[in-house]
């Protein structure tokens, strides 16, 4: 039925999935964009997301203030797609604090695609979120500290999505004309 | 990949231009005044050849030497209009920075507040950036946070105190990581597509203009001379080989564009502000139902929400002035730019839309204005309530502090009589010690008559206790001793009677305490019992619910009660009815 689905975005959708699993029917959970968007640039780095890029994006925090972080554009593309097929439903919500938030969860579509994944690929998408122990990671994230948090094992995994790097440059002084 | 970077991932380069030059776009509050603070910090009028600028602070002018801190920015004046603009060149290197590199940008500072810093790339990766299209947006999309980041900390060099502290404000300390507005100009694009709408795939070639200029709004093209403009929410693309014709058009759409994020920025720092006045309200409400501790912080959290009122109120004026200029600029300027783009950018509505922004920020600044306000005439009367509450516990202390001292001296009084007594005795001891126990021809009386000679040590006995009694006494009358009373009444009358009798008075002082519920006033007066006897009478009502609460009355002298009698007498004239006790 879903054809058109390349690796990576079986992937993202089963990264989403294992992440708003839930017995509660009443109270589903989503996962929030940010957090998400910190796996895939951890899976980026990893070789998990193997046609994705990131670059430097200046991300506006939830309190109003603004950061540098690595974002990948095809994952954000990829993530626009698989709503578009309705795989996933997106959240708009409100904060305390001034800012407005996304969030994603699988639709009910969502099982027939998952059940045809294979167990290599799964086993790929583990390696990216789970701990040794066997335990997804939990993702931390607040302007001064992303990283990832096995709270069983107490282990903490300090991504790099904040760490913009160098490259080298040179440029020599331009000043346009206003007339 | 060369070895000059420190990139981990493995880029997959799709889109290249050639030619680049970046701007970047920001306002910052300024006037004429701070620009010619800003050219006394350069020296922009002596024709001298670059300087070293630091933003640090010379906080010991006696010293000769100054510390300053490892790389500093360096300016060289370019052009310069007094109170109008400066042009200038400069460059930062970042301690931290680990590659090597050599970037020069040009800064153009004006009054209206709008600061445009641009730069033309002529190498990436060691690789020169020549015409053809070699520059990747991959690499370009890396370069832009570097020289974003640089072009904070030099601007930060040049500008005033008051530019800092409201930059520091309005980005809530985190002003290094403001976001200017990109503009890439470049006279070539790889791949050329006839058809523009092609760079919107929604795959690679959208992901990679998307690292630049964020979500695209709109393409358009020029077809007369392969012209092609892409709007991202944050930044814009001007693909021409005839550039300079659309150079203006770009700086204008930045200004217009970086004025906007301004004015996000202010009013989302004016709802924190909001949030701030709220939790102050909040705390003022609990002091007033009683929780006096949480004053101070109430008052440390108005303090500050205050004075942050003050600098966005501040901004706010430069807003209006700045872009009603800039509006003006605009207007003469666009004449010369190609009418059917001028329509596609849609720079026109965009400063209609910004200004009545800005208006409305004044709006939202006004109501916050009258909360402060507000706030503070709460506050500062929770705070005398609080010193009244204060003052008269004090009161309170005070009088029973005076009367344990009094009661202590009075102590003190029959211990000095004992003391007396006492000696006498030591005395009739010692001169015993020399002549022995004595007896006189009437010791044998006592013998003889035993209970009458009992029945006159008692009479003797008597005599001295009483003649005791008399020289305290008299003492005591001597010293005059301060009495005081007080009588509660609780009894209901006419606020206006008692308003009537204190009115030919002789009142020293008049305490008021207004609450929901009840005024209570207290009215200290002189009360003259008799020719000599004067005391001071301290009457508590409540105006609001006519209820007389109590009564003080302290005197010098013995006869209080007597003072205190007359006094109840008068208060039972006034009224027409009796007291009772
Ligand atoms: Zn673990």
């Amino acid at each position: 039925m879903f054809h058109g689905l390349t690796e990576d975005m079986l992937k993202l959708l089963f990264i989403i999935s294992e992440y708003t699993q839930t017995n509660d029917e009443d109270n589903p959970l989503w996962i929030k964009e940010l957090p998400l968007l910190a796996i895939i640039h951890e899976g980026i780095v990893k070789g998990v997301f193997k046609s994705y890029d990131y670059s430097p994006t200046s991300v506006p925090m939830l309190d109003g203030t603004r950061r540098w972080l690595n974002i990948s554009r095809e994952g954000k593309d990829d993530i626009e797609d698989l709503i578009n097929l309705q795989l996933i439903a997106i959240l708009r919500l409100s904060t305390s604090q001034y800012g407005y938030m996304t969030a994603y969860k699988p639709t009910v579509l969502v099982g027939e695609v998952l059940s045809s994944l294979t167990p290599e690929l799964k086993d790929e998408v583990y390696s990216l979120i789970q701990h040794e122990c066997g335990c997804n990671y939990e993702v931390l994230f607040s302007p001064d500290d992303i990283s990832f948090v096995c709270s069983t094992c107490t282990f903490k995994l300090e991504t790099s999505m904040g760490f913009i790097e160098d490259v080298s440059y040179l440029t020599e002084p331009y000043f346009p004309s206003l007339e | 990949m060369t070895s000059k970077s420190q990139i981990k991932d493995e880029l997959e380069e799709f889109v290249k231009l050639g030619d680049v030059r970046l701007i970047l776009s920001e306002y910052i509050p300024c006037d004429r005044n701070s620009l010619e603070s800003i050219n006394q910090k350069l020296m922009a009028k002596k024709s001298m050849q670059g300087k070293f600028v630091t933003m640090l602070m010379d906080s010991w002018p006696e010293r000769a030497i100054f510390q300053s801190e490892k790389k500093c920015s360096a300016v060289r004046i370019i052009e310069y209009k007094p109170s109008e603009y400066i042009q200038c060149e400069a460059t930062m290197q970042d301690p931290e920075d680990t590659i090597v590199q050599d970037e020069m940008i040009g800064m153009r500072l004006s009054h209206e507040g709008n600061m445009i810093y641009g730069c033309r790339i002529t190498h990436i990766t060691g690789k020169e950036i020549g015409k053809d299209p070699t520059a990747s947006l991959d690499l370009i999309s890396r370069v832009i946070p570097d020289i974003m980041y640089d072009s904070s900390l030099l601007i930060d060099t040049l500008l005033t105190h008051h530019q800092r502290s409201i930059l520091d404000c309005v980005f809530k300390g985190t002003a290094n990581n403001r976001y200017k507005f990109v503009g890439l100009i470049a006279s070539s694009i790889s791949p050329a597509f006839d058809e523009v709408s092609l760079y919107l795939d929604g795959e690679d070639y959208q992901n990679e203009l998307e690292q630049v200029l964020d979500d695209i709004r709109s393409v358009q093209e020029v077809s007369t001379d392969r012209t092609l403009i892409m709007i991202g929410e944050g930044g814009i693309l001007l693909v021409s080989p005839d550039w300079r014709k659309y150079e203006s058009l770009v700086i204008y759409y930045c200004l217009l564009r970086s004025a906007e994020l301004f004015v996000d920025a202010l009013f989302n720092r004016i709802s924190l502000l909001n949030d701030e006045l709220n939790e102050a309200r909040n705390l003022i409400e609990r002091s007033t139902e009683g929780d006096y501790s949480v004053i101070t912080k109430a008052q440390n959290l108005l303090t500050e929400a205050t004075a942050n009122y003050t600098i966005l109120n501040s901004t706010g004026g430069y807003l209006d002035r700045g872009f009603g200029l800039i509006n003006e600029q605009w207007s003469k300027s666009k004449d010369s730019i190609d009418s059917d783009l001028l329509s596609l950018v849609a720079i026109d509505d965009g400063f209609m839309a910004l200004l009545n922004r800005i208006r409305d920020i004044d709006l939202v600044l006004n109501s916050i204005r009258s909360e402060v306000e507000g706030l503070q005439t709460l506050l500062s009367t929770q705070i005398e309530q609080q010193m009244r509450r204060l003052y008269s516990a004090l009161r309170d202390n005070t009088r029973s502090t005076s009367e344990v001292i009094k009661a202590s001296e009075r102590t003190g009084d029959v211990l000095d009589v004992i003391q007396l007594v006492l000696s006498g005795t030591i005395a009739f001891d010692i001169i015993m010690a020399f002549t022995g126990e004595y007896t006189t021809p009437l010791a044998q009386l006592s013998l003889e008559y035993p209970l009458l000679f009992f029945l006159c040590a008692i009479i003797l006995w008597v005599v001295i206790v009483i003649g005791l009694k008399k020289a305290m006494d008299f003492l005591g009358r001597r010293i005059e001793k301060e009495h005081m009373i007080r009588q509660s009444l609780n009894i209901r009358c006419d606020p206006a009677k008692i308003e009537g009798y204190l009115a030919d008075k002789v009142v020293v002082s008049v305490d008021e305490e207004v609450q929901d519920k009840r005024e209570v006033v207290r009215t200290h007066y002189l009360f003259d019992a008799s020719e000599i006897e004067k005391a001071t009478v301290t009457l508590t009502y409540d105006r609001k619910n006519g209820v007389l609460q109590d009564l003080v009355i302290e005197c010098k002298g013995t006869n209080v009660m007597e003072i205190k009698r007359k006094v109840l007498r008068e208060l039972e004239e006034c009224f027409g009815a009796s007291i009772p006790l």
